[in-house]
């Protein structure tokens, strides 16, 4: 099981399959000194043998449907080295408009009450005509992904310092492009109005693409992957920021009670300076916990700077 | 003799998802044959995938296949409304039985090797009929339930062998807890076919899976498997001597889990078998796959996070019997379930949410709590919760029974399963 579990919610065909094999691909190769790995190795093939198909063409390239749902456990990696681990389902978009007693969407529920981040996944394909048009609503299936997020956030119980990160991502944007980012944006707001409304959920929209030929061409479009690492990523930094802010309390503490001890060390100096050793020891790792956190941070923020980030309505720098 | 079929379809249409198309009274137990004959899709087409079980009282018999492989490419009704090519699985399903006790033959499995598959599949095409009335759907309608007729089936190929195999080669296995495995060749497949088409009792087959593993988690008894060099009979999981199983955290995690029976036989009463585990990711997949092989469906009661684990409780809903899966981060929880000392204790060190009760005895009685989930101990089956006049006493004789197991205590040695 990964340090974190990621949740894409999506509907039939929002490309959560081809996100995946597009992330994971991309990934494999490396961007910046980030790679990203499966234990798996069976299920690495797999997803291999399924790209090179997409990237060759023709009536078949894109995966089949998903008929279950499918865990993977993937690894995202800073030179070579592990940076933090997560669990990714993969299901059929059926399984969000399904009944509670589907095994599918139980294993979606799951998921998502168990998520650190989540994915709320917006097709471009739906986009080009805007979202206004109710057969575009019915297909989003927003009030599902609206119900279950609602859900989870109950269990999740996100606070002002600790809030929670979600993506809104855009899939197919080739198809949607051509309307321009700040139309899209502002579409995707008055949707979404929930993920937007407190300051207790961390918002970022991001779109992504496979390749922008793939609007006119589906069969035949060449394979240009476009920002298929940020929101993973944007993850995964999320998840060292909360840390962060856990870490810092926790050294904020320790400090406080280590001053103490010290400021009243004279009284009962004899008994208490092992006492004060230990705390020191305890804030030093404190802060070489921070240290690393903080280093982290450092490095996944770089490719996050032209993404857009909201918390309680307003675009944040992060 | 004069066999009735109802048909069963399992596909989706142009715009709604995968669902039973069509599906006869008392059907519904083929849907996890069906969705894992679906595995790894991508190797469906040109490669249909055959599947015969039984119950005692039904055989289904079937293939999951590309929609053009079944009606041709030139369709219409063969994409989704996304074009992305269908694919579905086909079949009959009968009750009825040949004067030798013997279920009814389905259709034969094809004597000519390459055939083209839209003529290897010509007796399920029918079927696809189904799929087009409802083609045009938004919300999806309830499946067909067509009374059972007598298709025009090929003359049955039960009971025969292929020349230069012997019967026992091709013998099948019907202990749930094998799985018999061949090479996916056409003398397999033909050999097999007419292996299963002639059995009587509890069988399952599945021709043309893709790989073992999937072959593996899936509930069939037996299956022909593309990655299989030759034949093999896989035990699904070790027994493992509790006497060898330290009680420690760090020496948990066995690779298969055990099911310790400790219910009285012939208890009239459901057991509960109530599962403690340390979460490992990948392992409670399998097992849940495997829960679902015996067709036990459990849901996910309720579950929280903390630091470190995941706390996650399982209920299965059937009639027969109840599964919950307790877990724990600490050991104290196993000798102090109900002092407010462990719960303290665990605060304290940062194990669990002050809110949260880790191993609320309500569970037992039907509560709603949640518990710590951090890695699999062990399994146990105990006597009903109603044998109990306190439940507080189920779980101090399931879980400290099992204590006591592990320290070398125990009176009884528990009669041990393979799971």
């Amino acid at each position: 099981m990964g340090d974190i579990r990621i949740t894409m919610l999506g509907s039939q065909a929002s490309g959560k399959t081809c996100y995946m094999l597009g992330m994971y691909n991309r990934m494999q190769i490396g961007l910046n000194g980030f790679t990203m790995s499966m234990d798996d190795l069976d299920e690495s093939l797999r997803l291999e043998q399924l790209w090179f198909k997409l990237i060759e063409g023709g009536e078949d390239r894109w995966p089949m449907l998903t008929n279950s749902a499918t865990t993977y456990e993937l690894s995202l990696n800073y030179g070579f080295l592990p940076m933090m681990t997560f669990s990714w389902l993969d299901y059929r978009g059926g399984a969000l408009g399904a009944y509670s007693s589907d095994a599918d969407k139980q294993a979606l529920v799951q998921s998502l009450v168990d998520s650190k981040c989540i994915f709320l996944t917006v097709s471009g394909d739906l986009l080009r005509d805007g979202l206004m048009r109710s057969a575009n609503v019915k297909q989003l299936e927003l009030k599902q992904m609206n119900s279950l997020v609602t859900m989870a956030m109950q269990q999740i119980k996100p606070t002002l310092e600790r809030p929670f990160p979600l993506v809104i991502l855009i899939t197919k944007y080739d198809l949607c492009a051509s309307r321009g980012m700040d139309a899209i944006v502002n579409e995707i707001r008055q949707f979404f109005t929930a993920a937007f409304a407190q300051g207790k959920t961390l918002t970022a929209i991001i779109p992504v693409s496979l390749g922008k030929e793939l609007a006119d061409h589906q069969f035949t479009g060449a394979i240009e992957v476009i920002n298929m690492h940020l929101p993973v990523v944007y993850a995964v930094w999320s998840q060292f920021m909360d840390k962060n802010t856990v870490k810092q309390g926790e050294l904020q503490s320790s400090a406080a009670a280590l001053r103490e001890r010290e400021a009243h060390k004279n009284l009962l100096a004899f008994f208490r300076s092992s006492d004060i050793v230990h705390q020191r020891d305890t804030v030093r790792a404190l802060e070489a916990e921070a240290s690393e956190i903080a280093h982290n941070m450092q490095l996944l923020v770089k490719e996050l700077k032209d993404v857009q980030v909201y918390r309680g309505g307003e675009r944040v720098e992060i | 003799m004069k066999s009735n079929w109802s048909p069963v379809v399992y596909g989706r249409t142009l715009d709604v998802d995968f669902r039973f198309l069509a599906l006869p009274a008392g059907g519904a137990w083929s849907e996890p044959y069906i969705l894992a004959s679906m595995s790894l899709a991508e190797q469906l087409p040109e490669r249909p995938r055959w599947l015969l079980t039984q119950t005692a009282e039904q055989r289904l018999v079937g293939v999951t296949c590309m929609a053009r492989d079944l009606v041709g490419r030139d369709d219409q009704q063969i994409r989704d409304a996304h074009s992305r090519p269908l694919y579905l699985f086909v079949g009959y399903l009968t009750t009825t039985r040949a004067a030798d006790g013997g279920f009814a033959a389905g259709p034969a499995y094809p004597t000519q090797a390459n055939l083209p598959p839209q003529q290897a599949l010509a007796a399920f095409a029918p079927l696809y009929q189904y799929v087009r009335d409802h083609w045009d759907e938004q919300i999806p309608q309830p499946p067909n339930q067509v009374a059972a007729s007598a298709p025009t089936f090929a003359e049955a190929d039960r009971a025969k062998t292929p020349k230069g195999g012997a019967a026992d080669e091709w013998a099948l296995n019907t202990e749930r807890e094998t799985r018999a495995l061949w090479p996916d060749g056409v003398r397999e497949r033909q050999a097999l076919w007419a292996a299963a088409q002639g059995q009587a009792g509890v069988v399952s087959l599945c021709l043309g899976l893709a790989r073992q593993r999937d072959a593996l988690d899936s509930p069939f008894l037996n299956a022909t498997v593309a990655d299989v060099k030759a034949p093999v009979r896989e035990r699904l999981a070790q027994t493992q001597p509790a006497s060898q199983q330290a009680p420690t955290k760090a020496a948990a995690a066995p690779a298969h889990g055990r099911v310790v029976e400790r219910s009285a036989a012939g208890a009239s009463l459901p057991p509960v078998i109530a599962i403690r585990a340390i979460y490992d990711g990948r392992w409670l997949q399998d097992f849940v796959a495997t829960l679902r092989q015996r067709q036990l469906y459990p849901t996910f009661g309720s579950q929280r996070k903390e630091a470190g684990s995941t706390f996650a409780r399982f209920q299965q809903s059937g009639p027969d019997r109840l599964i919950y899966m307790f877990t724990r981060a600490h050991p104290s929880l196993l000798f102090d379930l109900d002092t407010d000392a462990a719960k303290t204790r665990m605060q304290q060190e940062g194990l669990m949410e002050p809110q949260v009760n880790p191993l609320d005895v309500r569970d037992l009685s039907g509560g709603s709590a949640a518990h710590n989930v951090a890695d699999v101990i062990d399994f146990f089956t105990l006597p009903s919760r109603a044998q109990f006049t306190n439940p507080l006493d189920a779980v101090r004789d399931g879980f400290g029974g099992f204590v006591k197991g592990l320290s070398g205590q125990s009176k009884k040695e528990p009669r041990r399963d393979d799971f």
